[in-house]
């Protein structure tokens, strides 16, 4: 017993557990009690809160979380990091376009030497620029020319985005995709829309030219929207 | 990384996932489908700022409900706005905020029960949620009258604790 035979009643009391008898004597004992008078506020807002929940919901069967919910997480955290590294694919391809862009700006006075420059390089022929057709309706249009190099093929694509009140046409990131003879698919850029500009984006495959069967632009998604067959 | 980044999230759902689970059914009304979907990327969004689980456990476990909580809301919003396009209909009365504020509550007091230890929870659910006195309460646990006051007295200390470690004050 401690020395004071009261010092564990503070929580009963609250909690209104005790005795009527128990009870008045308690309340006689806080009149000339400090640490107990002390000791009940500290608790007297808990039965309060505790009220707020049900004896129904403690005793509760505790439901387990289903169990495709870990694999679904796992899958979200893969997908997660996936799109980290395209974002940083993204900008790698849009600091590529800028070059590009920049490129084709600095020599567009006299894109024949530029051309000729091209073809001394690698000794390079290839076809003559031609238009991507719609798979589905889009804001956007492309021509590619695909050039044979000594490292495979070089695609030179140049596409705009038509900006109307559906699409706003900024910020759309797309992808550049070759397709080979036995239908797989490779992809060769990506790059994020800007409005009324026209980009050039230059994609790059090992494929020969004559193994290419077709490139096309595609969402994200995997969503094809333009078309270039071979 | 990759297996870290993993491993972290594994550790995440076999802290937290249990009880997030409750309280988004309890949110959702059973729906526990968009439960799943609540606690996927309520956890997700811890995944994203580990940082928010190196403070103690209490407060990690508070803001994963806040979180939940707010996640329920907004889709609450969506779908009313919706609806209102839809159908022209006025909103709903209830208030949203209020009911979930409360069950929210609820949820931290009850987690904050499954925290403390199962002597203490135990008479402090007899003596309290189930009314009985302490005689009674002593004879139902097989325990001393001595007994029960003493592990109300720590018990109900030990819950002011966890509450605190979620950041409700009593």
């Amino acid at each position: 017993m401690s020395t004071d035979e009261f010092a564990l009643h503070d929580a009963a009391y609250v909690l209104g557990a005790l005795s009527p008898a128990e009870r008045r004597e308690f309340e006689e004992h806080l009149k000339s009690c400090a640490a107990c008078t002390g000791s009940v506020g500290e608790l007297a807002g808990l039965p309060g809160l505790m009220s707020k929940v049900s004896e129904e919901q403690l005793s509760a069967q505790v439901e387990a979380p289903p169990s495709t919910l870990l694999p679904s997480l796992a899958r979200a955290v893969r997908r997660e990091r996936g799109r980290h590294r395209l974002a940083m694919g993204t900008a790698a391809a849009a600091a590529a376009v800028l070059v590009a862009v920049g490129a084709v700006a600095s020599t567009r006075p006299d894109s024949t030497e530029k051309q000729t420059v091209a073809s001394s390089a690698s000794a390079s022929s290839g076809t003559t620029a031609r238009a991507l057709s719609a798979v589905v309706p889009s804001p956007v249009t492309a021509s590619a020319r695909l050039v044979d190099v000594a490292w495979g093929t070089r695609i030179d694509l140049t596409c705009s985005y038509r900006t109307t009140g559906l699409y706003s046409g900024h910020g759309v990131p797309y992808a550049l995709v070759v397709i080979d003879r036995s239908g797989a698919d490779q992809q060769v850029a990506t790059w994020t829309s800007l409005p009324d500009r026209e980009l050039t984006v230059i994609g790059a495959s090992s494929l020969a030219r004559g193994d290419i069967s077709a490139v096309e632009i595609r969402t994200m998604s995997g969503q094809p929207i333009l078309r270039l067959s071979t | 990384m990759t297996s870290s980044q993993a491993e972290l999230m594994r550790e995440l759902h076999d802290e937290h996932a249990a009880a997030l689970w409750g309280y988004c059914v309890r949110l959702t009304n059973g729906d526990r489908a968009r439960a799943q979907d609540i606690v996927q990327e309520t956890l997700l969004r811890a995944w994203r700022n580990p940082k928010i689980l190196d403070q103690a456990q209490g407060s990690a476990r508070a803001w994963l409900f806040t979180v939940a909580r707010h996640l329920v809301i907004d889709e609450w919003r969506t779908r009313r706005s919706q609806l209102e396009v839809i159908t022209a209909e006025p909103p709903e009365s209830t208030p949203a905020g209020d009911e979930t504020d409360q069950l929210l509550q609820s949820w931290v007091v009850a987690d904050a029960l499954s925290r403390i230890s199962e002597e203490h929870r135990q008479v402090l659910v007899e003596c309290f949620y189930r009314g009985r006195s302490v005689a009674e309460a002593a004879r139902r646990l097989d325990i001393p009258e001595g007994t029960v006051k003493s592990r109300t007295h720590y018990g109900l200390r030990a819950l002011r604790l966890a509450l605190e470690e979620m950041g409700v004050g009593a």
